[in-house]
């Protein structure tokens, strides 16, 4: 099993691999697919480079497939790190997704930066225990944030992806329209709450299901 | 919907997923590491790829969309 900030070239390759071998199983079956992924998984605790090489091979791949990728956030200090490496890839593939952590102080900034590229902004509220100072804890405060941060891509028609399982916070967005454009999904990990994503998918609205494995 | 007492255990688990502290110490107990990963496995669609494809008909007759992910060890 593969680790994530690992330094070791060829656990990397397996780890990039195993994604190659994921995308290419998915793309046996008929269905809209996303693959996400930590870059630290695949190399970029080595260098930027080596990760951005493994990226391109696997980004080239999917986009054979017609399958999505999605780049996941990492703790903080890996932030520009990740953002460097998308940025100067995103013109390249056009089914590059980037995830943005609502908690973090920086992410007002990060997320006008990142309304300028076209690909898809995975919207979190983020888990990573941050540095006192540098973020907002599970608050009002932080679904107020999050709320605001998807009015101003759904307000630009930049496509998103809202992904909480915060009823409450899926009700607000609801109430404000937010989900109903064409550019928004709803993301929910398999088994935390089917029953409510079954339901908003019922009601029509853009859905997807996370789902991991691992040991 | 969950029951208060759900939503209790469940904001204590996300307080100790987020506590690096904590989990090292789980991660190194032999009695609590067992009961975490098996509680975890509620959220893990399996150890394999195969386990997390096989998920996709479940989802496929709903018309929802599919994201799959490897979950690096101890994630």
């Amino acid at each position: 099993m593969y680790c994530r900030n690992t330094r070791d070239e060829q656990e990397c390759i397996l780890a990039k691999n195993e994604f190659l071998d994921l995308i290419n199983e998915i793309s046996e079956i008929k269905m809209k697919s996303t693959v996400s992924f930590d870059l630290s998984h695949i190399g970029m605790s080595i260098s930027e480079a080596f990760a951005t090489k493994q990226l391109k091979e696997t980004a080239q791949l999917a986009k054979q497939h017609d399958i999505q990728l999605m780049i996941s956030m990492e703790e903080s200090e890996k932030t520009d790190q990740i953002l460097y490496i998308y940025k100067a890839l995103s013109p390249l593939y056009e089914n590059l997704g980037i995830t943005l952590q609502g908690h973090l102080l920086r992410s007002q900034s990060d997320l006008q930066d990142l309304l300028n590229y076209q690909e898809k902004i995975r919207l979190v509220k983020g888990a990573y225990q941050e540095k006192e100072g540098t973020y907002i804890p599970r608050s009002v405060e932080l679904d107020n944030r999050y709320l605001d941060f998807a009015t101003v891509s759904v307000e630009r028609n930049h496509p998103l992806s809202i992904a909480t399982h915060d009823e409450n916070l899926i009700f607000a967005l609801k109430e404000r329209g937010l989900l109903s454009d064409h550019f928004t999904e709803i993301e929910m990990l398999d088994g935390v709450r089917p029953d409510l994503l079954k339901s908003l998918r019922d009601e029509n609205l853009k859905t997807q299901v996370y789902v991991t494995h691992g040991k | 919907m969950y029951t208060d007492a759900e939503h209790r255990v469940s904001k204590a688990l996300k307080s100790i997923a987020r506590n690096e502290d904590i989990k090292e110490y789980i991660q190194n107990s032999n009695e609590l590491f067992p009961l975490f990963k098996k509680a975890a496995a509620r959220f893990i669609s399996g150890l394999s790829r195969t386990d997390g494809i096989e998920r996709i008909p479940c989802y496929q007759k709903w018309d929802i969309k599919y994201l799959s992910n490897v979950l690096p060890k101890h994630t």
